[in-house]
């Protein structure tokens, strides 16, 4: 008997002369997605592209020139634009751990009272920041953390602890835009954690059990080897969030103190839609682009390659 | 149990349509809901106006109906009051009028965006002074020239528009605009807070500074609060501040610059003396400021002094104007108005600022447009919506008895008005990039990341350049 490989399977499986008219059917209904990606992704970058290439200004009755790389050239020679995307790599080092590792800690809570009855209200409720837009959690920290009338440094101050300036102090801005980022977007990582949570196999976590894995070790030899992917989407899609923290930064602190909260996509607002330096915004915006392309596609290699 | 559900059906449908009605109210896009103080024609200044006014209005009865105007704005705290006034437009003329207003910035944003894509979407363009010029450039606005030249002279008693507004809508000679809400600002103390620090009054700048840190140290209280956050907010009080403190932000803006010749020379001057001692000032007094001083901007410098956490402040006159009420300030009948006070032997220089109206090019609606617009700006209706919560932008409201014993801030305003130099911010087209890189580069040095003299160094260097290559003489 021959024994197929499930590429064979499906190899196996399709027709050998399918008919033109069934491809030409098919290509057909595909065609509106592809046109309709095109127009919404493809054309958009194209022209930013483009754009980045000249010294185009929204709103200048000017000329337009071609000026080469000379964008570019302005952003990777700019202290203030490394800065830029020094201080927005931070914020993806310090709170994409932050957020999986509670969100693993907050899912492993909710995997060990599953069974409870009200359980699933307690994780809806939970997750209710994630359906906030980002723009709301953004004002409300606002006030939260507003040194005078703030909730948080009243409730500090009734302990008898002093109460920082969040988001005033140069020192201590950008983390406190990591803590309300993070508060945020924690309760997604942990509903995609406790899903792959579920998904282990009640017998494999007793065989471990039987070989004497600890906790600790069924945590590390168990639960991330098996949670791989899950843990590799969760970082792919909070790693593009933070690049991508705008609102946050706008209603809270517009970039300051001086530039210690202006991160990426906030400078790249600045510059296309404040100072309406299109074609060096749109420098920015790519580089920015393939900066994430580059970090996906390691992240993507990383885990979810093949064993 | 049938009963029950039935209750429960009409609780359910009846709780429904208050949210739908909620929800329309709320998605009504300001379109205005109207008042009855129509027809206003009591607070025309004078009997020939009052006339033309009565005739212009039954001109307009009916006129538009079925017809939309649209307006493009801010929501600044007039916003109210002008949804008043446009309600009394549209049950006159039976057009309807959509306000879509925004937050500083996203106007700005937005009417450039309009501009650059030729739209039609909106008829009437509501800028702020130092916009005018990027209008002007792109000829979004289109002059009103010939318009005011053919307008009833009674109904529109032109010269009656504040002198430094006038001048604020004009740009290379053409009128792009008609003034409406007019912002000058003025020195605001909590006199309780005055008098138990033993302070008096600051008339000039080193006195403010003194009573600023007297009133921390023996009051507890912060002595003033400055619009200190990065970018605009500190770029646009470097320009509040600077002529006071005797200096100029470029070589030939200056009210002394003979012919009013102000953009001929743009070299910057943020290295100069006085502009250094300006920046200095603001960190200075970061030592008696409320705490979370590098986050001050517009509303929470005003809300700093209204809840009596900040002994004074320089604000525009749309803040002075909410101070009175006991339901919005803690400070109602404890607070005094001055004049801003200025550096030893320097003349006043009162910042204005606020907005003007004026026509899109590619309006399908312009005559609409127009009547509105006189409509509006008219000293009737401007006096109305003074009265309302609006502001003053002609000589004949702001010297209203009936206004100023409602306002009495409005006495100190009209001995000010004059004082006020139109091109205070510049009102070149790069007048926004301007204030935000400046406000950066001081907002960096605020914050303890350049010194002074690498800030001010900075901000010569990049805005000269910036200048320098739209064009501009610079040094």
């Amino acid at each position: 008997m021959t024994t197929l490989t499930t590429p064979d399977r499906i190899r196996a499986q399709r027709t050998p002369h399918r008919p033109d008219s069934t491809r030409a059917a098919r290509r057909a209904f595909v065609a509106p997605l592809i046109v309709f990606l095109a127009l919404m992704s493809a054309v958009p970058t194209i022209f930013s592209l483009v754009t980045s290439l000249t010294d185009y200004k929204v709103g200048a009755d000017t000329p337009v020139h071609f000026v080469g790389l000379a964008n570019y050239v302005r952003v990777v020679t700019s202290p203030e634009m490394l800065a830029t995307y020094g201080r927005t790599f931070l914020v993806v080092v310090i709170a994409l751990p932050f957020e999986l590792i509670v969100g693993y800690l907050i899912a492993k809570v909710f995997h060990r009272v599953h069974e409870l009855r009200g359980s699933s209200l307690i994780r809806t409720v939970y997750l209710l920041p994630v359906m906030l837009p980002e723009i709301v959690v953004g004002l409300l920290f606002g006030y939260i953390m507003n040194t005078r009338v703030g909730v948080l440094g009243f409730l500090l101050s009734a302990a008898g602890l002093p109460a920082p300036d969040w988001l005033g102090d140069p020192r201590i801005a950008i983390f406190s835009i990591m803590m309300i980022v993070v508060w945020q977007w924690t309760p997604l990582a942990t509903v995609i954690l406790y899903g792959g949570l579920l998904g282990i196999p009640g017998e494999v976590r007793e065989a471990a059990a039987l070989d004497g894995a600890g906790r600790i070790r069924s945590v590390f030899s168990l639960e991330v080897p098996m949670m791989r992917k899950v843990i590799g989407l969760i970082a792919l899609l909070a790693g593009v969030q933070l690049i991508g923290t705008f609102a946050t930064v706008l209603v809270t602190t517009q970039g300051g103190p001086g530039t210690t909260t202006t991160v990426l996509s906030y400078e790249i607002y600045r510059q296309a839609f404040v100072f309406f330096n299109t074609g060096y915004g749109s420098a920015i915006a790519i580089i920015t682009l393939v900066i994430v392309i580059l970090l996906s596609q390691l992240l993507v290699r990383f885990a979810f390659k093949e064993d | 149990m049938a009963q029950k559900r039935r209750i429960r059906r009409i609780v359910a449908a009846a709780s429904a349509a208050v949210l739908m009605a909620g929800l329309s109210a709320c998605s009504s896009g300001g379109s205005g809901t109207g008042s009855d103080k129509a027809p206003y024609a009591q607070w025309a200044p004078t009997a020939k106006n009052k006339a033309a006014f009565e005739s212009f209005s039954e001109k307009l009865k009916g006129k538009y109906e079925g017809k939309t105007l649209n307006i493009v704005g801010i929501k600044d705290p007039w916003y109210a009051a002008a949804l008043d006034m446009i309600g009394s437009f549209e049950k006159l003329t039976g057009a309807k009028v959509t306000y879509n207003g925004y937050s500083y910035n996203d106007g700005y944003s937005k009417e450039v965006l309009l501009g650059q894509q030729k739209s039609s979407q909106a008829d009437v363009i509501m800028y702020d002074m130092p916009w005018i010029g990027k209008f002007a450039q792109t000829g979004f606005v289109e002059p009103l020239d010939d318009r005011l030249k053919k307008a009833d002279k009674d109904l529109l008693m032109y010269d009656d528009f504040y002198k430094v507004m006038r001048a604020g809508a004009q740009w290379k000679g053409k009128t792009l605009g008609v003034p409406f809400a007019p912002y000058f600002t003025m020195n605001v103390y909590n006199t309780e807070l005055l008098g138990k620090a033993g302070v008096k009054p600051p008339k000039t700048m080193s006195e403010f500074e003194s009573a600023c840190h007297a009133i921390k140290e023996k009051t507890g209280v912060a002595g003033t609060a400055l619009n200190n956050q990065s970018g605009t907010p500190v770029g646009q009080a470097y320009f509040e501040y600077i002529y006071n403190m005797g200096g100029k932000p470029f070589a030939s803006e200056s009210p002394d610059q003979p012919g009013g010749d102000y953009y001929s020379d743009m070299t910057p001057q943020f290295s100069s003396p006085q502009s250094k001692a300006t920046i200095k000032m603001f960190k200075d007094l970061l030592d008696c400021e409320p705490k979370g001083a590098l986050n001050i901007d517009w509303n929470s410098r005003y809300s700093a002094f209204a809840t009596g956490q900040a002994a004074m402040i320089q604000p525009w006159n749309y803040d002075i104007a909410s101070l009175g009420s006991s339901s919005k300030s803690a400070v109602a009948g404890k607070y005094a108005v001055q004049p801003d006070p200025t550096a030893s032997g320097v003349a006043l220089n009162t910042p204005v600022g606020g907005w003007e109206m004026g026509i899109n090019k590619y309006s399908g609606k312009k005559s609409l447009a127009w009547d509105f617009i006189q409509w509006f700006s008219s000293p009737a209706v401007n006096a109305a919506f003074m009265d309302d919560g609006g502001f003053a932008a002609r000589y004949s409201v702001q010297d209203n008895t009936t206004l100023q014993k409602k306002y009495p801030w409005l006495k100190v305003q009209a001995k000010v008005v004059d004082t006020a130099f139109p091109a205070f911010r510049p009102q070149v087209p790069e007048a926004f990039d301007i204030m935000s890189q400046l406000g950066d580069q001081i907002g960096a040095y605020l914050a303890g990341q350049k010194t002074l003299d690498q800030a001010t160094s900075d901000a010569d260097s990049q805005i000269g350049s910036m200048l320098k290559s739209a064009g501009y003489t610079v040094h």
